[in-house]
């Protein structure tokens, strides 16, 4: 019994939505940087975590994911159409993420992110502009790239970017572009979210369905959305269908309490 | 000219007067059009001010037609405009400060970056699992995972090769998750070639049975040995030197698979490298253990420090293991040794007894040699599914020993033999399967032992006892033990929400067979001493048995709860006696382990049990035994009874952000015993071990710390260990009763640093004090002190040179100080990185080591010969 309320609150909250990606023609990038996100997802711990994200540029566009969201996504696309589930779920289940949207910048005004509200993914553009960046004059050298400072406000918070002219692409974590080189590290004033760049690799990498078909919509619809479905995951889940037999009320108070410890995102919208 | 140069100062002055104050200078628009060398638009290039600090105060990117504008606000009279875009050259274009429309023609080329590579952390830790980076613990010198798993905090390696994790022993050794060695894993660990690995895996409380992941809790923590990928590999290694002339050969190979692992090796050497621990089972297993040789040849302290300075061997060793594993998860492992070995100590002791009588001093010169082949088979089935777990595994060890003791004892030569063949079959059968909403285990596991045993000592000893106080040419001692052992039970698990429940039944049966007899031979003629130093018994054990097991786990507890009732009925035949002792005894053994998790990183144990211990059959013989030349040992024919009360807690602490891994632990043990044994001791130190009936008790407490931090940004880490015990028992000396306190602390310290790739450094000491008390009187108090130093030189990429200095030293009622000194030199070449080396072992040209041992009522110097000062010279190739 409680096995299967296991197994049933992973699905819920890991929202792993198999079969999602259709196989597309594949695009080619030409650097991958790796960041670590080092970030506090309840304001009241002082218990950090850890997650790795990947950016794969080329000269037209960038795409922007968790690197267990990348893993997870190659991964089913490899198991498509094969009778191996059970190894797949095993590995979904190793490779979890927090993160799950993926982030597609075709230059820094056009900014696109398809993110996941239980088994359904919405995609949203940003507002053009979304970035008013402010150069300061200091410089330092971080990651071994000689670096300059830049501030902006974005997502209820105050953000310190350093970039790096060494890479010339206007690119970086999250949304975060629109400087005149590779932004190396980000970090928001309470230092609660942190990006760091720990790799670069510049090699031709061919990927094929890193973004899921989605439903287009706002930026507002999308959180506001994203809001009710934190308020009652339960109750979304069995509007779609899911019926829960046993151990209801040990998932909606865990789910309770998982939502309880996630109150500080690294965006807010209002 | 010089109105020039006073216009040019004073539009410098003004300049800096503007920049402090106000900026008010007008604003240039900068417009223009990035471009290719063919005229084509470049969209999206960066288009920035660079002032002279290099530091860019405006930026803009280019319009899909090229095209973009830019406004100054910098006093100067030119400006810098830099243009980048991915693809292309970046240009720096020079331009006057004023409003205009410029070209910027940028250059195609395939830009270079500076790449940037991934540095994982060096620890990593999810959930239960512990991942070392080996590419953050691995030093320059470092040949094999076990020079790397040495360095890791939370880590310890001991002499035998036995890995520690937090203080305590590894349950299993996987490579890519396979069990292939089942225990014996020296041979992957010190072969192994540390360029192969990725990450070295702790796993805490491993179950590896998958049927009772989550249902039975286990305390054991796994290694794995995760490699960078599917590869064959291993490693060939030929030496020579002198003198006199040295040989040392290794070859290795290892392949592994996803679904198939080999490892292969043959060793040879007579270079004082201990081959046998190669085949060392180094984790405990439920196997029944092999009773303990009876007879020996007066020994030598082994000195207390590598073998590798006093092993004088001739050793040769064989080796094939290989694992299987078939789609439907069912492993095959087969495992083949073979080891023929010659092995010779010199030396000598000196003795000093306390006996009722007065100071006996015993002075030996020794010269030793042992002759050893030993085989041994495994086969193994195992299915380890979430349904199913079966295993099968069947084993065979057969060793022959023959031992030559020469001794002379205050200048009498004294000369000993010894045969001894030991046969050994095993099989063990373990099932887990569910039955309805149980689950169902059995085990069964049976061995079979038989081991004759000779000794001849020439001339006869123990005049008094077997020859009426003449003396005789020769004293033999036989012995012949045979014993068939079998363990059996079934159990059921049945899980209830948060606890389950194991009830279980079985029997254990153990049927001991034992034969000894002493031959005099005096004046050529031989004689078959008498009952009393006869043998013929038959002891038979069984023990039915009922118990409930149960186990609680919470996020935060794991409580494992265990009552059982055994009931142990003992048979004991003495066929030179004519008599028959039967004995039945209800013994109820509970025991209880409890786990807290305090916090993601640290943790809370705790034991406590209380059991039976009813000794081993060779402790109801009651004819006389001659163990050794001046040992001669009976017991009262009573089977002892032992109680024992155990408790223990423990905190474990790991942090893998500080690196830092700290363990404490407190124990106490308290042993009552219905035997207590008197040492008769005559006026040539010859012993006579008596057992008398008398309750007795012996109390023990030990405390036991380990400290492990790693400094990752001067790679150095630092290991700090150290424990107390004490134990009081209760003896008789000279026929009074006292209370004997011993006393024992050990602090060890060790660091290992590769702060730069052109330096490494070890340093351990180690340092230990022993201190005893009889009633109130003191007794003697000795302590040792041991420094360990080396240093690792790379001077270039090439060249590698390693310096070793050891020093020892022990103080109390004698002192000594010895130093030892070794050199290795290593020159790496070829696009397959072969080694040759060069070592120089024991430089200072050192003849013995020589150990101390007290204890209450004795006093041992040992003088061991180690090996003298000899050079090396070997190839490793790696493959």
């Amino acid at each position: 019994m409680l096995r299967f309320a296991c197994a049933a609150l992973i699905m819920l909250v890991s929202r792993f939505a198999l079969g999602q990606i259709k196989g597309s023609s594949p695009v080619s990038y030409d650097i991958t940087c790796s960041y670590q996100l080092t970030f506090f997802p309840d304001s009241s711990s002082a218990v950090s975590k850890t997650e790795s994200f990947l950016l794969f540029i080329n000269q037209e566009q960038s795409i922007f994911k968790s690197r267990n969201r990348y893993l997870n996504d190659s991964a089913i696309l490899a198991t498509e159409r094969s009778r191996n589930r059970q190894d797949l779920m095993s590995f979904l289940q190793a490779h979890r993420t927090d993160f799950q949207f993926n982030i597609v910048k075709h230059g820094c005004n056009a900014v696109r992110t398809t993110d996941q509200i239980y088994h359904d993914y919405f995609s949203y553009p940003e507002t053009p502009g979304h970035l008013q960046w402010v150069l300061a004059q200091d410089t330092a050298t971080i990651a071994g790239y000689r670096a300059q400072r830049a501030t902006t406000e974005f997502g209820g918070r105050k953000w310190e970017a350093w970039f790096t002219e060494a890479v010339p692409v206007s690119e970086g974590p999250y949304k975060f572009c629109g400087l005149p080189g590779l932004i190396i590290r980000v970090t928001d004033s309470k230092e609660q979210y942190d990006f760091v760049l720990n790799g670069l690799t510049q090699s031709r990498r061919e990927l094929t369905g890193q973004v899921p078909k989605s439903a287009q919509t706002e930026k507002s619809t999308f959180f506001k959305k994203q809001l009710e479905y934190r308020a009652n995951p339960v109750g979304i889940a069995e509007q779609s269908g899911v019926v829960f037999t046993s151990g209801r009320s040990e998932i909606v108070q865990r789910v309770q309490q998982k939502n309880k410890s996630e109150n500080n995102p690294i965006e807010f919208f209002h | 000219m010089k109105i020039g140069t006073a216009q040019r100062i004073i539009s410098a002055l003004l300049l800096i007067f503007q920049i402090g104050c106000c900026r008010a200078y007008a604003q240039k628009t900068i417009s223009g059009k990035v471009l290719d060398q063919h005229g084509t638009a470049i969209s999206n290039a960066n288009v920035a001010i660079i002032q002279n600090n290099n530091s860019i105060s405006a930026f803009t990117f280019s319009d899909p037609d090229g095209s973009f504008t830019l406004k100054s606000a910098l006093p100067t009279d030119t400006l810098t405009i830099k243009a980048t875009r991915l693809g292309f050259d970046g240009g720096l274009f020079r331009v006057a400060n004023k409003t205009q429309a410029v070209q910027l023609v940028l250059k195609e080329s395939a830009l270079k970056l500076r790449a940037l590579t991934v540095k994982a952390p060096p620890v990593i830790i999810r959930k239960d699992t512990i991942d070392y980076q080996v590419s953050a613990f691995k030093g320059e010198g470092d040949r094999t995972i076990s020079d790397v798993i040495k360095r890791i905090p939370g880590i310890e390696v001991k002499e035998n090769g036995q890995i520690l994790y937090q203080g305590n022993p590894i349950g299993k050794y996987y490579i890519n998750g396979l069990d292939l060695l089942e225990g014996r894993y020296n041979l992957a660990n010190e072969n192994l070639l540390a360029d192969a690995v990725r990450k070295v895996q702790v796993m805490e409380n491993d179950q590896p049975i998958k049927i009772l992941k989550s249902k039975v809790f286990s305390e054991k923590a796994s290694l794995n040995i995760q490699l960078k990928k599917v590869t064959t590999t291993g490693s060939a290694k030929a030496g020579a030197g002198l003198s006199p002339a040295l040989w040392d050969v290794n070859i290795t190979p290892m392949t592994f698979n996803r679904s198939f692992q080999v490892i292969a090796s043959v060793q040879s050497n007579n270079a004082g490298t201990d081959v046998s621990r190669q085949l060392d089972v180094l984790t405990k297993s439920a196997q029944t253990s092999v009773p303990v040789p009876m007879l020996s040849i007066q020994p030598l302290n082994a000195p207390n420090i590598n073998p590798n300075r006093w092993l004088d061997n001739r050793s040769h060793l064989g080796s094939f293991n290989l694992i299987k594993k078939t789609k439907d998860q069912t492993e095959l492992k087969l495992g083949l040794g073979v080891r023929d070995e010659m092995q010779q100590q010199n030396g000598s002791n000196y003795t000093r007894l306390l006996t009722p009588g007065g100071v006996i001093e015993i002075d030996e010169r020794i010269a030793n040699r042992a002759d050893t082949r030993a085989l041994n088979a495994s086969l193994v089935i195992e299915r380890n599914t979430d349904r199913l777990f079966l295993k099968n595994s069947a084993s065979g060890q057969f060793e022959q020993l023959r031992g030559i003791g020469n001794l002379s004892r205050n200048l009498l030569p004294t000369r000993q033999n010894l045969t001894t063949e030991q046969t050994q079959l095993q099989n063990s059968l373990a099932i887990i399967t569910h039955a309805g909403k149980q689950l169902l285990n059995i085990s069964s596991q049976t061995a079979y032992y038989r081991r004759p045993e000779t000794l001849l000592v020439r001339p006869g000893v123990f005049n008094a006892l077997f020859n009426a106080g003449n003396s005789f040419e020769s004293i033999s001692q036989q012995l012949r033990t045979r014993e068939i052992e079998t363990q059996n039970s079934i159990s059921f698990t049945r899980k209830f929400s948060t606890i389950s429940l194991t009830p279980a039944a079985g029997f254990n049966f153990d049927n001991h067979l034992f034969q000894s007899a002493v031959t005099t031979v005096a004046s050529d003629s031989a004689h078959m001493r008498g009952d009393a130093f006869q043998n013929d018994l038959k002891y038979t054990h069984l023990t039915p048995f009922a118990q409930l097991g149960g186990y609680y786990e919470s996020q935060k507890w794991q409580v494992d709860v265990n009552l059982s009732l055994r009931m142990h009925a003992f048979r004991v035949s003495d066929f030179v006696e004519n008599s028959l002792q039967k004995q039945n005894r209800p013994a109820f053994e509970p025991s209880l382990t409890a786990r807290y998790r305090v916090t993601e990183y640290a943790d809370f144990t705790s034991d406590v049990s209380y059991s039976y211990d009813f000794g081993n059959p060779s402790q109801v013989y009651s004819g006389f035994i001659l163990k050794s030349y001046r040992n001669v040992q009976r017991t009262n024919g009573t089977i002892p009874l032992n109680r024992i009360w155990m408790g223990r807690v423990g905190m474990n602490y790991k942090n893998p952000l500080s690196l830092l891994f700290l363990n404490l632990a407190a124990s106490v043990l308290r042993l009552e015993n219905n035997l207590q044994y008197r040492t008769g001791i005559d006026s040539t130190g010859a012993a006579e071990l008596n057992f008398v009936l008398k309750n007795n008790v012996q109390l023990s407490k030990n405390i036991r710390l380990g400290v492990g931090k790693y400094f990752g940004e001067i790679r150095t880490s630092l290991k700090l260990n150290g424990d107390a015990s004490f134990i009081r028992s209760e003896q008789i000396v000279t026929e009074r009763e006292a209370a004997v306190r011993n006393r024992n602390y050990r602090v060890g310290l060790s660091a290992s640093t590769l702060f730069s790739t052109y330096l490494g450094a070890e340093l351990s000491g180690n340092a230990s004090i022993f201190l005893s008390r009889i009633a109130d009187q003191r007794g003697p108090t000795s302590g040792t002190t041991q420094l360990q130093l080396g240093i690792d030189i790379y001077p270039t990429q090439a060249h590698a040179l390693r310096l070793d200095a050891e020093q020892y030293a022990t103080q109390g009622s004698a002192r000594q100080n010895q130093f030892y000194l070794h050199l290795r030199y290593r020159y790496t070449f070829g696009k397959r990185k072969i080694d040759l080396e060069i070592r120089g072992t024991n430089l200072t040209n050192v003849q013995h080591y020589i150990s101390i041992l007290n204890s209450a009522f004795t006093f041992t110097e040992s003088s061991f010969r180690i090996r003298p000062r000899q050079i090396l010279v070997g190839f490793r190739v790696p493959f």
